[in-house]
C-alpha cells in the first residue's frame, strides 16, 4: 500500500551566507515511517534539518508538510504546525529544571501526544531528577531530555539529528529502545545519522548525502547489503558503525 | 550611676539602628524595581537600556500629574506606570525591534537618543524646578514601631515595593509567560523551535522593564524630590545594582538591590563625604573579582561578550590628496573670515570642531577598530582637562608640559582600564568603563580642596613656547587643526600596521584572534592606552580654550555624545568620527541659541541615523560617490581581501 507523504522537500538549494551547502537536495517521509538520512561530517544533513525547520531558509527549492508550502513560514509556525526538532547540539535549556524543559515543549501546544506524566513515566532517569537543573545531566540524560521535549510539543514528524552521537553503547540502546517505542505509536520520523547501525536497525528508508547533494536513496535492506555504497559513501563500511563520536 | 548612663546610649543607639535599618529597607525595595526592570530587559534582548532612568523619572512626574488632576495617589500610581510601560513599548517596536541583529552599540545609543528626547519633553512639560510632591493623606503621619516613630509612608514604600517585587519574581517563577523568558534568555533559538514567536516577547519585556522603573519612580515621588536630575541617580544605581547582582539576573538584583540600598543608607549617615566612592567602589571590587556579578551566570556572560562590534565596515580609502585639500582649505579659513567681528566667533567654533573631533577619532580606535564599546571616555577627556588646569594653577602655564602631562596620565589611567577589563568583551566592557568614568566625575565633586569641586576652577591662559597665547582664538585654532591631523594620521598609521590589523581581528572574533597566537589581552591595554591618550588630548585642548574645567568634563553624558559622534560619523573610519565629532559639536553649539530643547533635535538625529543611515555621514558619501558613478566597491575590498591574507600569512 502506497502512503501519502508527510513531508516532501523538493530540489532545495541552502547556504550559509557563501557558496551553497545543499543543492538540489530532495527526500520524503510517509506516515509511520521512519526515514534514515545519512552522510559524512559536513554533508549537509543538519543543513537539511535546519531548512526544513525555518531556521534557515532555502534559496530555491520548496518544502511541503501535510499538503501545505511551509517553505516561506517563519521557524516558530512551522514548529507549531506539528514538526519537532530535536537539534544535534541537544539544546536542553541549560538553568532551567527537568520539568521546566518538558514544560517549555508544551508551552504553545497543548496537544503533545504525551503529558509530562508520561514521559517521565517512560524515562525514569528524568524523574528521579525532575527538580534538577539540566546543566545537571548527564549527556545520555539531556539526550533523553530534549526528545521528551520534543514529544511534549505537537508532533506530526519528529526530526532526530544524531540522537546517538557521543554516547556510551549502554545508552545508545536505550536511545534507540525511545525511538522504536516512538515508531510504534505510529510518528514519522526523519533521523539523521552517521551511525549506520543506529539507521539500519530501526529505520525503513535511508538517503545519503554526500557533498550537499542525494547520493543514494534505497530501502535498508537494499543499503544493508550493499558493501560498495556503504564504502563509497558513509566511510569503511562497518568500522564506521563501531566509532563512537565525540 | 554608669550602668544607667550606658543604659541610655544603648537606647540611642538602638533607636538609630532600627531607623537606618527601616530607611535603608526602603531604599533597597526602590532600588530592586529599578534594577530588575532593567536587568530583565538586558537579560532577555540584551540591551543596556540607557533610557532606563528617564522612564523611572516620567514615572514620577506622570504621577505628580495625574495627583494634581485627580486626586488620588492610588490612581496615579497604577496609571503613571501604565502610560510608561505604553511608551516603552511604543520605543520597542517602533526602533530596536527591528535591530536586534545589529551590534549592540546601536541599541545603546537608541536608548540614548530616547533619553535625550525625554528629558527635554519633561522639560518642556514640567519645567525644570524641583516639584513637591504631597505625602498621600491616608499614608501621612507616622506610626511607632518599637522604639521608632517611623513616617508611614515609608513603612508603606517597603511594603509595596516588596509586594511588586514578589510578583514579578512569582510572575517568572510560575507563569508560563516568565518560563518563556527564562529559556529565551539562555537560547532563542530553541524557544522558537517550540513555536514561540520570541519576538513578540521581547517588546512585553521592555513594556514590564519599564513599567518597573515608572512604578519605581511613583513611589520615590512623595519622599524624594521630583525633578530633572532624578533620571540620572536613577540610571547610575540601576547599573551600579545591577553590574553587582549580574547583568541580566532578576535574584541578582534583589540581592544587589538590599546590599547597596544599605550601604548607601549607612555610608550617608556615618561617612556622607564617602558616599559616592563607596558605591563605585564597591561596583568596581565586584566587577574585578567576579565580573560576572554575584548572581550572574558565566554562561550569559559567555553571550554578552559574544556580541562584540559585527558590522562590516571596510575603512574607505581617503586619499591623502583629499585630505591636504580640505586641510589647505581649513588653514585659511582664518585669514578670508578676519574682517568682519563674527567670525572670531565662527573660527572658534571651527576649532572646537577640531576637538571633538579628536575626541570622537579617540574613540573610534577602540571600537571602530578593536571592537570594544567603551561607555567610559569622558574619564579621558576629563583627566586631560584636569591634567592641564592643575598643572598650570600650580606649576607651569607651558603648553608642551601640560599636553604632555595629559597624555601620560589619560594614557596610564586608560591603561589600566584596559587591563582591569580586558577580559571582558561586549557591554560588560561598557559597563566597566562607565563605572570608571563616574567614579572619577564622583572624585572631581568630591575632592574639593583639589578639584574645586562641582563648580570647578579657572585658569592662567597656557602659552605655548612661552609667547603664543593658546586662549586666543586664531593661535588655538591653528594648534588644534595641527593636532588633528598628526592623530589622524598617527592613528591611520597604527590601523595599517600588524598591530591594527591584529586589533580588526579581535573585532572580529577575539576566539579566532587568541587562537591564531594574538596576545589580545595585552592588544586591548596598548590600544586603549593609545585611545585615551587622544582623549586625554582633546580635554586638554578644551581647557586650554576655555581657561576652566569643571566635573562636566567627566560627565557620562560627555562619553554618550562621544558614542553619538563615532556613529554619527561612521563607526571604523577614523575619519567618519572626525566629521561626526564636529558636526555634533557644531550642531550642539547652533542649536543651543536657538532652542533651549535642542538635545531632543540630536536625539531624533541620533535614532534616525542609527536606524537609517547606521554608517553615518560618510555613507551619504558613499552614496554620493556611487551617484558619481565612481567604483570605489573594487578597491576597499581587495585591500580588506589582502588584509585578511597578511593575518594568516603572519602565522
Ligand atoms: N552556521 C554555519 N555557518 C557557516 N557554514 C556552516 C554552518 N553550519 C554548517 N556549515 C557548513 O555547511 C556544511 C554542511 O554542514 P552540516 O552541519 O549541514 O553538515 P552535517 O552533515 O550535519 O555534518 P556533521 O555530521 O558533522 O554534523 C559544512 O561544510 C559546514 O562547514
Ligand atoms: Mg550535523
Amino acid at each position: 500500500m502506497e502512503r501519502d507523504p508527510i513531508l516532501s522537500v523538493d530540489r532545495i538549494s541552502s547556504s550559509y551566507g557563501s557558496g551553497l551547502v545543499l543543492e538540489d537536495v530532495s527526500l520524503s517521509v510517509k506516515e509511520g515511517e521512519v526515514v534514515g538520512l545519512l552522510g559524512r561530517n559536513g554533508a549537509g544533513k543538519t543543513t537539511t534539518l535546519r531548512s526544513i525547520t525555518g531556521v534557515i531558509k532555502p534559496l530555491a527549492g520548496t518544502i511541503e508538510f501535510d499538503g501545505r508550502d511551509i517553505t516561506d513560514l517563519p521557524d516558530y509556525e512551522i514548529s507549531n504546525l506539528g514538526i519537532s526538532y530535536v537539534v544535534e547540539e541537544r539544546a536542553v535549556f541549560p538553568d532551567l529544571t527537568v520539568e521546566e524543559n518538558l514544560r517549555m515543549g508544551g508551552i504553545k501546544q497543548s496537544d503533545g501526544i504525551m503529558t509530562i506524566e508520561e514521559i517521565l513515566e517512560w524515562m525514569p532517569r528524568l524523574e528521579e531528577r525532575k527538580s534538577l537543573k539540566a546543566s545537571k545531566l548527564s549527556g545520555g540524560e539531556q539526550q533523553m531530555l530534549a526528545i521528551g521535549r520534543a514529544l511534549r510539543s505537537k508532533t506530526e514528524l519528529l526530526l532526530l539529528d544524531e540522537p546517538t552521537e557521543g554516547l556510551a553503547p549502554q545508552i545508545v540502546q536505550d536511545v534507540i529502545e525511545t525511538i522504536r517505542r516512538i515508531r510504534d505509536q505510529d510518528i514519522p520520523i526523519l533521523l539523521v545519522e552517521q551511525n549506520l547501525n543506529t539507521v539500519l536497525e530501526v529505520a525503513d528508508r535511508v538517503y545519503i548525502l554526500e557533498q550537499g547533494r542525494n547520493v543514494y536513496e534505497g530501502s535498508v535492506t537494499d543499503l544493508r547489503n550493499d558493501d560498495a555504497t556503504q564504502q563509497e559513501f558513509l566511510g569503511v563500511g562497518t568500522e564506521l558503525t563501531d566509532k563512537i563520536t565525540d | 550611676m554608669i550602668h544607667h548612663i550606658s543604659l541610655a546610649a544603648f537606647d540611642v543607639s538602638t533607636t538609630q539602628l532600627v531607623f537606618l535599618l527601616l530607611n535603608g529597607l526602603a531604599l533597597s525595595m526602590l532600588y530592586i524595581l529599578i534594577a530588575s526592570g532593567f536587568a530583565v530587559i538586558f537579560g532577555i534582548t540584551d540591551v543596556l537600556n540607557f533610557a532606563h532612568g528617564i522612564f523611572y523619572m516620567l514615572g514620577a512626574y506622570l504621577a505628580f500629574t495625574v495627583v494634581d488632576a485627580t486626586g488620588s495617589f492610588f490612581v496615579a500610581l497604577i496609571l503613571g506606570p501604565l502610560v510608561v510601560a505604553g511608551l516603552g513599548i511604543a520605543v520597542e517596536r517602533l526602533t530596536l525591534h527591528h535591530i536586534y541583529d545589529r551590534s549592540p552599540l546601536y541599541h545603546v545609543l537608541i536608548t540614548f537618543g530616547v533619553l535625550l528626547i525625554v528629558t527635554d519633553v519633561v522639560e518642556l512639560i514640567w519645567g525644570t524646578g524641583t516639584k513637591f510632591f504631597p505625602t498621600p493623606e491616608l499614608l501621612g503621619g507616622a506610626i511607632a514601631i518599637g522604639p521608632v516613630i517611623y513616617p508611614r509612608y515609608r513603612i508603606f514604600t517597603i511594603g509595596a515595593g516588596a509586594l511588586i517585587a514578589f510578583l514579578t519574581w512569582a510572575l517568572f517563577r510560575y507563569s508560563d509567560f516568565g518560563l518563556i523568558v527564562r529559556a529565551g534568555a539562555q537560547d532563542k533559538q530553541t524557544v522558537r523551535l517550540m513555536g514561540v514567536n520570541i519576538g513578540r516577547y521581547y517588546t512585553l519585556i521592555f513594556g514590564l522593564g519599564t513599567f518597573l522603573a515608572a512604578i519605581a519612580g511613583a513611589l520615590a515621588a512623595p519622599f524624594l524630590s521630583v525633578n530633572p536630575e532624578m533620571g540620572n541617580e536613577a540610571l547610575i544605581i540601576a547599573f551600579v545594582v545591577v553590574a553587582i547582582g549580574g547583568l541580566g539576573s532578576f535574584g541578582g538584583s534583589i540581592v544587589a538591590g538590599v546590599i547597596v540600598g544599605f550601604v548607601q543608607t549607612f555610608t550617608n549617615t556615618f561617612a556622607s563625604e564617602l558616599s559616592g566612592f563607596v558605591l563605585y567602589g564597591l561596583l568596581f571590587g565586584v566587577l574585578v573579582l567576579k565580573p560576572e556579578g554575584i548572581l550572574g551566570t558565566y554562561e550569559i556572560r559567555e553571550q554578552a561578550a559574544k556580541l562584540s562590534y559585527d558590522e562590516t565596515i571596510k575603512p574607505v580609502n581617503l586619499t591623502d590628496r583629499r585630505v591636504m585639500a580640505v586641510v589647505g582649505l581649513l588653514l585659511i579659513i582664518p585669514f578670508v573670515s578676519r574682517l568682519p567681528s563674527v567670525s572670531q566667533y565662527g573660527v572658534g567654533l571651527i576649532a572646537l570642531m577640531f576637538v571633538w573631533g579628536i575626541f570622537a577619532l579617540s574613540l573610534d580606535t577602540v571600537i571602530g577598530y578593536t571592537g570594544l564599546i567603551s561607555f567610559g571616555h569622558a574619564a579621558f577627556y576629563g583627566i586631560g582637562s584636569y591634567a592641564v588646569a592643575l598643572l598650570t594653577v600650580n606649576f607651569t602655564n607651558s603648553f608642551v608640559i601640560a599636553l604632555a602631562v595629559a597624555i601620560l596620565f589619560a594614557a596610564a589611567v586608560a591603561w589600566l582600564v584596559g587591563a582591569i577589563s580586558a577580559r571582558l568583551s561586549g557591554l560588560y566592557f561598557a559597563v566597566v568603563t562607565f563605572a570608571v568614568g563616574q567614579m572619577l566625575y564622583q572624585l572631581a565633586l568630591s575632592w574639593s580642596s583639589f578639584t574645586g569641586g562641582s563648580n570647578g576652577f579657572a585658569i592662567d591662559h597656557v602659552m605655548l613656547f612661552g609667547i603664543i597665547d593658546l586662549s586666543e582664538t586664531f593661535a588655538f585654532y591653528y594648534i588644534s587643526l595641527l593636532l588633528l591631523v598628526s592623530l589622524y594620521y598617527v592613528t591611520k598609521r597604527i590601523m595599517d600596521s600588524p598591530f591594527g590589523l591584529q586589533l580588526q581581528a579581535i573585532r572580529e572574533s577575539e576566539r579566532r584572534a587568541k587562537f591564531v597566537g594574538y596576545d589580545t589581552n595585552k592588544a586591548k591595554r596598548r590600544i586603549f592606552a593609545i585611545s585615551g591618550a587622544i582623549g586625554g588630548v582633546a580635554g586638554a585642548l578644551v581647557t586650554t580654550r576655555q581657561t576652566f574645567t569643571s566635573p562636566d568634563s567627566l560627565y557620562w553624558i560627555v562619553s554618550g555624545d562621544a558614542l553619538f559622534a563615532v556613529i554619527l560619523g561612521g563607526v571604523g573610519t577614523l575619519f567618519g568620527p572626525i566629521i561626526g565629532g564636529a558636526v555634533l559639536i557644531g550642531l550642539d553649539q547652533l542649536l543651543t541659541i536657538y532652542f533651549d530643547q535642542w538635545r531632543m533635535i540630536l536625539g531624533f538625529v541620533l535614532i534616525v541615523i542609527v536606524l537609517f543611515a547606521p554608517r553615518g555621514l560618510v555613507s551619504f558619501y558613499y552614496i554620493l560617490e556611487d551617484a558619481l558613478g565612481n567604483d570605489r566597491d573594487a578597491d576597499p575590498t581587495a585591500s580588506a581581501g589582502s588584509d585578511a591574507d597578511s593575518i594568516n600569512g603572519d602565522k
